[in-house]
Order: C-alpha cells, then sequence, then structure tokens
C-alpha cells in the first residue's frame, strides 16, 4: 500500500461519515435568494411604517396597530417563501446526488432548526399581543441565530457562524430601540446574501469539482 | 513499515467493506436501502458485502416489519467498533511514518 493510497482511505472514510450523519443537501442559492425576500420584506414594512409616521404624534400607537396585520402578513408571506426556496433547491441538490431529500440527517437537521425557531415565533407572537412592539426584532435575531447554531451540528458546520452574526446583531439592536427593521434587514438579508455567496465559492463550488 | 501493515484489517480492504462500518460507526442503525442509496450498489452486491461483515461478526442485523413491509436494518458490533478503529489506527501510523 502506498502513502497516497492510505491517505486516500481516511479521506474516504469522512467523507462518507459526513454524508450519511449530516444533512448536506443545501444550496447556497437559496440563501442569496432568501436575503433579497428579506430585503423586499423590509422594504415594504418601511414604507407601510413610513405611512403611519407622517401622520401627526399621539396617534401613532393605535395608528400601529391598524397596520400591525399588514406588516405580520409581510412577514409570513418572506418566511414561507423562504422555506419553499430552501425546499425547493435542496429537493433539487438531493436528487442531482441521487439521494433522496427526506433521509435521517435532513429529518434531525429540520427538527432541530425548527424547535428553537417555533418557540421564539410563539414567543414574538405573545410579544405583539402585548404590544411590546420594539423588542420583537431583537427576539427574531437571537432566536433565529440560536436556531441556526442548533442545526449546524447536524449539517454545515459555517452555519454556526452564520448562527453568532445573527446572535451579535439581535443583542446589539436590543440596546438600540427604534432601529428593529435596520437591524431585520441587515440580520435577514444582508446576512444572509453574504453567507450564501460564502457558501457558494468556498462549499459548493469544490463539490462541483469533487 | 511491516508492522503496520499487519494492523491494516483485510476485511477493509473493499472500499464497499470500508463505507459500510465507517456509516455505521456515525449511525447507531442504517437501514438496507440507506446503504444502497449511499454507496450506489445493486442489491446482490451489497448483500454479499453485508454478509461477509456480519460473518466476520462486525456488524448486526435485525429484520422487523413496517406496515407490513420487511425492513432490514444494521447496526456495528463491539468487535466492529474495535476492529474499525484499529484499522484507522494502523491507516494514521502508515501515514505518518511515511510522511516522517
Amino acid at each position: 500500500m502506498k502513502n497516497i493510497e492510505a491517505i486516500e482511505t481516511v479521506k474516504e472514510i469522512r467523507a462518507m461519515m459526513e454524508k450519511s450523519s449530516r444533512f448536506i443537501s443545501f444550496s447556497g442559492t437559496s440563501a442569496i435568494l432568501i436575503g433579497l425576500y428579506a430585503l423586499a420584506g423590509s422594504w415594504i414594512a418601511r414604507s407601510v411604517l413610513t405611512s403611519v409616521n407622517s401622520v401627526p404624534d399621539g396617534y401613532s400607537a393605535p395608528l400601529w396597530l391598524a397596520v400591525a396585520p399588514q406588516l405580520i402578513v409581510t412577514a409570513l408571506l418572506v418566511f414561507v417563501l423562504a422555506l419553499g426556496t430552501i425546499l425547493f433547491f435542496s429537493v433539487r441538490k438531493a436528487k442531482k446526488r441521487q439521494q433522496s431529500f427526506f433521509n435521517k440527517p435532513a429529518y434531525r437537521t429540520f427538527f432541530n432548526f425548527f424547535l428553537p425557531l417555533t418557540t421564539g415565533g410563539i414567543f414574538c407572537l405573545a410579544l405583539l399581543l402585548n404590544g411590546y412592539v420594539g423588542i420583537v426584532a431583537p427576539v427574531m435575531l437571537l432566536f433565529y441565530g440560536v436556531s441556526l447554531i442548533n442545526a449546524a451540528k447536524y449539517t454545515y458546520g459555517s452555519i454556526f457562524g452564520l448562527g453568532c452574526a445573527e446572535i451579535v446583531l439581535g443583542l446589539l439592536c436590543a440596546f438600540f430601540p427604534g432601529k428593529g427593521l435596520l437591524f431585520w434587514s441587515a440580520g435577514f438579508g444582508v446576512l444572509h446574501i453574504l453567507y450564501g455567496i460564502y457558501f457558494y465559492v468556498s462549499i459548493e463550488r469544490k463539490e462541483r469539482l469533487s | 513499515m511491516k508492522e503496520f501493515l499487519e494492523d491494516i484489517n483485510k476485511a477493509f480492504e473493499s472500499k464497499v467493506r470500508l463505507g459500510i462500518m465507517s456509516m455505521l460507526m456515525v449511525n447507531n442503525e442504517v437501514d438496507f436501502n440507506t446503504f444502497k442509496e449511499m454507496l450506489g450498489l445493486t442489491d446482490g452486491n451489497l448483500a454479499s458485502h453485508l454478509k461477509t461483515l456480519e460473518g466476520l461478526g462486525y456488524i448486526e442485523v435485525k429484520k422487523e416489519f413496517i406496515e407490513r413491509k420487511p425492513r432490514t436494518t444494521y447496526s456495528r458490533t463491539c468487535e466492529g467498533e474495535q476492529a474499525f478503529k484499529e484499522h484507522l489506527q494502523a491507516l494514521e501510523a502508515f501515514i505518518k511514518q511515511a510522511t516522517d
């Protein structure tokens, strides 16, 4: 046995371990698209909010409640579009590799991602219903970051970094009341686009070459 | 150099058997179809490799029925785990002494 052969064997073992235990049907394109949806969503939210702010002071609280449904619908639309995009691209990538999409690693990844995320979602709903509107943006960023970190153990490890970045933004956001939308679009828009590009350049291209 | 090669397990010379063992090291249970999918093999070919590993006592077979469909799952035995670890150590030692 030659040295190169032994190194190749070790590489194969590692690849097989990764492939069989981690969810790897993720595409960078979907992250970029999600970032764009989030930016579009926050642009809509901004125009809805400025239409409220142009009204004289004192009425802002009840008026905010009047536009709240519009904002919630926008947020839900962004969320559903994002989820659909992720699923579409992941299924496509899995098919290209002739693997079934919904295997055990995929199940584990999604379960561990959605557990903290659903908690955060319900918590945000409670905050909204109690009128703590200003704190919703940082809470969303924080729970999203925690969800990514939790899922990172079962998929690409680099998602851990993205999760940490979301948490840092969420914490910063909590100290700057009134700037929620700005941080929200940075976290869900810009960070996703940056991560998508990074993922495409450093991981997906290598996968395609090998 | 020779003593390193002695520890390299003949059972794992086949890439398929090495792949099966690698998958079983990180998953407690793997079913037949998952092996097939991951390793890209025909039923017969895969079955014969699994038989070999079973014969050596490295893996355990469990047959069950889920919604009336038969499902065969495999798991590693303590012996298999030990053998695989020794094989890896031998490979590592071989690589190390060759690069020194």
